[in-house]
């Protein structure tokens, strides 16, 4: 316990030390004098009595720093005096400073900013509970050339029958985004919506805030009822709870609401945070959509939960197996168009987006920093160049070689210190920003 | 070897703590002249002790908390800082003693069995 008193005792001296300076002079000067008029009374005079005091109290300069050095932390001391040199040198040339300073921020804001878009995006876990089991399925078209095929997707038709014959998936269900006209609430407004299975709900395994989510009878028989997302909630029905049951027109045909996912609640993801779906639907495929036309519109995306044990390659192979009947029903129009089926996880489906952009863009970023670094290094040797002939005669009165590291450390410390916090700003004020 | 016996002893790392502790506890509070000439009459000046050197052995044990500094008047109406010991000083000073008892007593055993 003494000691956790005495190490509080040696900072915080560090900080009230020249009240401890002051005091310790006083104290000698004051055994000095005692000193003194012992001698006197011996019958010394004056002179002598002063010299026999010192001699017998020994150095003073050096009574003062073995006290130093037993009440604080001589070394943190330093550094702080170190760090005051260095803000008394850096103060002395704004125009290096600020160079120096403006560099490091830009580039490590720059750095920082790109890096947390790419953690967010890449590293990130998917808001999913075990997302690990979560997989896209989807058809590849054989023969097709269309660039935006980089997504896999699939039919209405193409839905049914994966949901139907797949063995594969504890939950799997269709997905189509689209944009609807929004009214009931105010000014009529064009939001985006997801249409789909209450399949998808049950892969994603996210239980609602409120109320509940349909259920496939409902999308089934086509009912027509919604889920809100937080954000609509908030925004459009001001967090209202007795918004349960309400009625809400998406292109004039009413919607009963029936549940409010929580707040960080997603889906599709889209990263970059765009377009986020405000409310989802049941998919409730109408016969028209399996008609000529829709059949071969490979505009939705289906979602599942691999069973337990059954890895990716064997689900495939299992759709796959639907697909090829799929083929087999196909209408004439459509004979010649080969698909194979494909199940990639969910996670590489929503990096794949934006992978390419992402690691470019981090890469960029990253030779900006080396070139920071660089431009940093340059302009601290042609300071040191000029710094040559102070630091000889720095050496020459006694300053020790590593006094002198010491300080430029320092010197580097707060440079990097003052750049890193000014960068990090930037970053945190450019991602708010964005 | 009589002249060896004059000569001045260095002290041994850690006592100086444990005199000035004892000092103050047989003495009552004093200051670090009076410390310092207590110091030299009981050691018989033997001890080489500048008396700067009192200093880090009075602000180590003010930072323990075993001594407790305060500032006062000589009687030749000088400012001086008077030294106290302290409960926890006093609960110090015995544990220190015995702990010098047992090792001084276990060099000297080891003495007595050399010769």
């Amino acid at each position: 316990m003494m000691h956790l008193r005495r190490i509080f005792l040696k900072f915080y001296l560090l900080f009230a030390n020249s009240k401890v300076e002051a005091e310790l002079e006083k104290e000698i000067g004051a055994h000095l004098a005692l000193l003194e008029d012992e001698y006197l009374r011996q019958g010394m005079t004056p002179e002598e009595a002063r010299r026999a005091a010192r001699l017998a109290y020994g150095g003073v300069e050096q009574a003062k720093q073995l006290h130093r050095d037993e009440r604080g932390f001589q070394g943190l001391g330093q550094i702080l005096q170190d760090t005051r040199y260095t803000f008394r040198q850096l103060r002395k040339s704004p125009g290096f400073t600020v160079t120096a300073i403006l560099m490091l921020a830009l580039g490590i804001g720059a750095t920082t900013a790109i890096f947390s878009i790419v953690e967010g995006v890449l590293l990130r876990p998917l808001p999913f509970p075990d997302p690990g089991r979560l997989v896209i399925l989807g058809d590849v078209l054989e023969g097709s050339h269309c660039t935006s095929c980089a997504q896999s997707s699939v039919t209405p038709p193409d839905i049914r029958n994966y949901m139907r014959d797949t063995q594969s998936f504890s939950h799997l269900g269709g997905y189509r985004g689209r944009r609807f006209e929004l009214s009931g609430t105010g000014e009529p407004a064009p939001v985006n919506g997801t249409r789909m299975s209450a399949e998808v709900f049950a892969a994603l395994g996210v239980p609602p805030l409120l109320g509940r989510t349909f259920t496939q009878q409902e999308d089934e028989e086509g009912q027509q009822v919604a889920m809100l997302s937080y954000g609509t909630w908030r925004n459009r029905f001001h967090g209202d709870a007795n918004v349960l049951g309400s009625k809400i027109l998406l292109y004039r045909k009413p919607y009963t609401v029936i549940g409010v996912m929580p707040r960080d609640f997603e889906f599709p993801l889209n990263p970059g945070h765009a377009n986020q779906s405000e409310f989802w639907l049941p998919l409730s495929l109408q016969p028209e959509e399996f008609t000529a036309g829709s059949a071969a519109a490979w505009n939705s995306r289906m979602l599942g939960r691999l069973k337990p044990g059954i890895t990716a390659e064997q689900a495939q192979s299992d759709a796959e197996r639907v697909a090829q009947e799929t083929m087999r029903d196909y209408p004439a129009y459509m004979r010649s168009l080969r698909i194979h089926a494909v199940v990639i996880p969910l996670q590489e489906d929503t990096v794949e987006q934006a992978r390419p952009l992402v690691r470019t863009l981090l890469f960029a970023v990253i030779v900006v920093l080396l070139i920071v670094c660089a431009n940093l290094a340059g302009l601290l040797l042609v300071r040191a160049i000029r710094r040559r002939r102070e630091l000889a005669v720095r050496l020459a009165l006694g300053a020790r070689a590593a006094t002198l590291l010491r300080q430029a450390i320092v010197e580097s410390m707060v440079l990097s210190i003052a750049g890193g916090a000014i960068g990090l700003t930037l970053a945190a004020a450019a991602l708010r920003w964005a | 070897m009589s002249n060896k016996d004059k000569e001045p002893i260095q002290l041994l790392q850690g006592t100086l703590d444990l005199i000035v502790l004892r000092t103050l506890a047989t003495m009552g509070p004093q200051h670090a002249y009076q410390i310092a000439t207590r110091l030299q009459q009981v050691s018989d000046r033997l001890l080489n002790l500048n008396q700067g050197t009192l200093y880090p052995a009075l602000v180590r044990l003010e930072q323990y908390g075993w001594i407790k500094g305060t500032w006062g008047r000589t009687e030749s109406n000088r400012e001086a800082k008077y030294y106290e010991l302290t409960k926890a000083g006093q609960k110090a000073l015995n544990e220190e003693t015995q702990e010098w008892r047992r090792m001084s007593a276990l060099v000297e055993r080891l003495l007595l069995e050399e010769s």
